[in-house]
């Protein structure tokens, strides 16, 4: 250390040590204030924001004669940013009895839907919706029982008992369908503006679209009421091209945070409906869930706030030393730094 | 995997984020801003600062990007044009010659 210290313009003082001092350091402290607040639990306030607010409000009008879409249009690089927006807005949807049509852009968002769907009717969770599979309630459907209620009420007088911590059922092909991956993506929601069933004439478990009843209610895109796309890349333009700008689809985007400045220009003009910005965004959006009692606690985007908080405030602090190093060591006048960051 | 970036971006901003400019100091600041106003911290120091992330997010950040949309798509529309017309033939090669 002693030797890498002269390396700054051959000065040996305090400054020049702190200027050049090892990396590894920086990334133990970032470590460190990550996974201390995981265990911890800090739990600070968020504040939501008109952006996830419009979200919120435009899905909490919805009912049960109306549908959307939530596209998992990432892969699991952003799974920890995109995965609790698409989970948070999935749980809001089955509170109301909205069906869900669920769709991925990139072959890696297909297996990010199934987590996701996984997720929220998993049975182990306090917080979850007991699945019935398509097979399950085929005779209720063949008998013509597919009003979301009546379902409710002829499902149960058959025996069937909600788990005691279970939000709710969810029927496969009534309340939710999982369409997954189609190659060349933009091209398959243009399609969709036609039909849906063309371009996915069977669902990822291979059950027919065409015996669904959210299918036959829902036709094509156009009868659609929001598309949410959770996106890791530019993927989400694809629905304001093809769905917002050709039929009027309503559109809302839930995209990493270094995506998000990207896209207030879209808010500005109209063109989607809001935006959830990165963890925060998603943190917002379980604020609401939790405050508006569709939900009896928040989820993993709320705590994992505090680990950016942390992480954002030893950034800065790094920002600020690194400023007094350099000015107070003089080097901004007479010296090149060998940065070795 | 994207997480990785925290690691990188703590130790690149340490060493290479300066106001040695008016113009790196406002950049700098603007930045100290918007990431303490998009963590719950940051409502520590007042309501005004995530107040003034968002304001930064929305209208300042919102003409920039809008200014380089544009850019970029009159740029498309001025190459095809080019291209249509045969003011621009690079691209049938031999190039230079």
């Amino acid at each position: 250390m002693a030797r890498r210290s002269r390396e700054v313009g051959g000065t040996v003082n305090i400054w020049g040590k702190m200027l050049n001092i090892d990396r590894r350091w920086i990334f133990l402290a970032i470590g460190v204030v990550s996974i201390i607040p995981f265990l911890v639990g800090i739990g600070m306030p968020i504040t939501t924001t008109t952006e996830v607010e419009s979200i919120f409000d435009y899905v909490n009008e919805l009912d049960k004669e109306d549908a959307i879409f939530i596209s998992f249009d990432y892969a699991p690089g952003t799974q920890a940013e995109n995965t609790p927006m698409a989970v948070a807005v999935m749980r809001h949807a089955f509170y109301n009895d909205v069906p869900v049509f669920m769709t991925a852009y990139p072959p890696l968002g297909h297996g990010m839907a199934i987590g996701a769907l996984d997720y929220v009717t998993n049975p182990a969770l306090s917080v979850f919706y007991q699945r019935v599979s398509f097979e399950e309630w085929a005779d209720f459907r063949e008998a013509g029982i597919t009003d979301k209620d009546e379902l409710v009420a002829a499902w149960e007088n058959d025996g069937n008992e909600l788990p005691e911590n279970a939000s709710g059922w969810v029927f496969e092909g009534r309340d939710f369908a999982l369409l997954g991956y189609a190659p060349v993506f933009s091209l398959v929601i243009l399609g969709m503006t036609a039909s849906i069933e063309a371009q996915y004439p069977q669902d990822t478990y291979g059950n027919p679209l065409s015996e669904m009843p959210m299918l036959r209610e829902h036709k094509s895109l156009r009868e659609i009421d929001l598309a949410l796309t959770t996106a890791g890349s530019s993927a989400c333009r694809a629905w304001i091209v093809y769905g917002r700008e050709k039929i009027g689809l309503p559109v809302a985007f839930g995209v990493t945070a270094v995506m998000a400045t990207d896209y207030y220009p879209y808010i500005q003009s109209g063109q989607i409906i809001g935006q959830m910005g990165g963890l925060r965004g998603a943190a917002e959006y379980e604020v609401l869930l939790f405050e508006n009692g569709i939900t009896e606690t928040t989820g993993k985007a709320f705590t994992g706030m505090d680990v950016q908080s942390a992480a954002h405030l030893l950034i800065i602090l790094l920002i600020i030393m690194g400023n007094i190093a350099f000015f107070a060591g003089g080097f901004n006048k007479k010296t090149k730094l060998k940065g070795r960051g | 995997m994207f997480g990785l970036l925290a690691f990188y971006i703590a130790s690149a901003a340490f060493r290479a984020f300066r106001a040695k400019s008016a113009l790196a100091t406002v950049l700098l600041l603007a930045a100290v801003v918007v990431m303490l106003g998009q963590v719950p911290i940051g409502e520590i120091f007042g309501r005004w600062l995530p107040e003034t992330g968002l304001w930064i997010l929305r209208y300042p950040n919102l003409a920039a990007k809008r200014a380089i949309m544009l850019g970029v798509g009159f740029g498309i529309l001025a190459t095809n044009l080019k291209i249509i017309f045969g003011v621009e033939r690079n691209w049938l090669g031999g190039a230079g010659k």
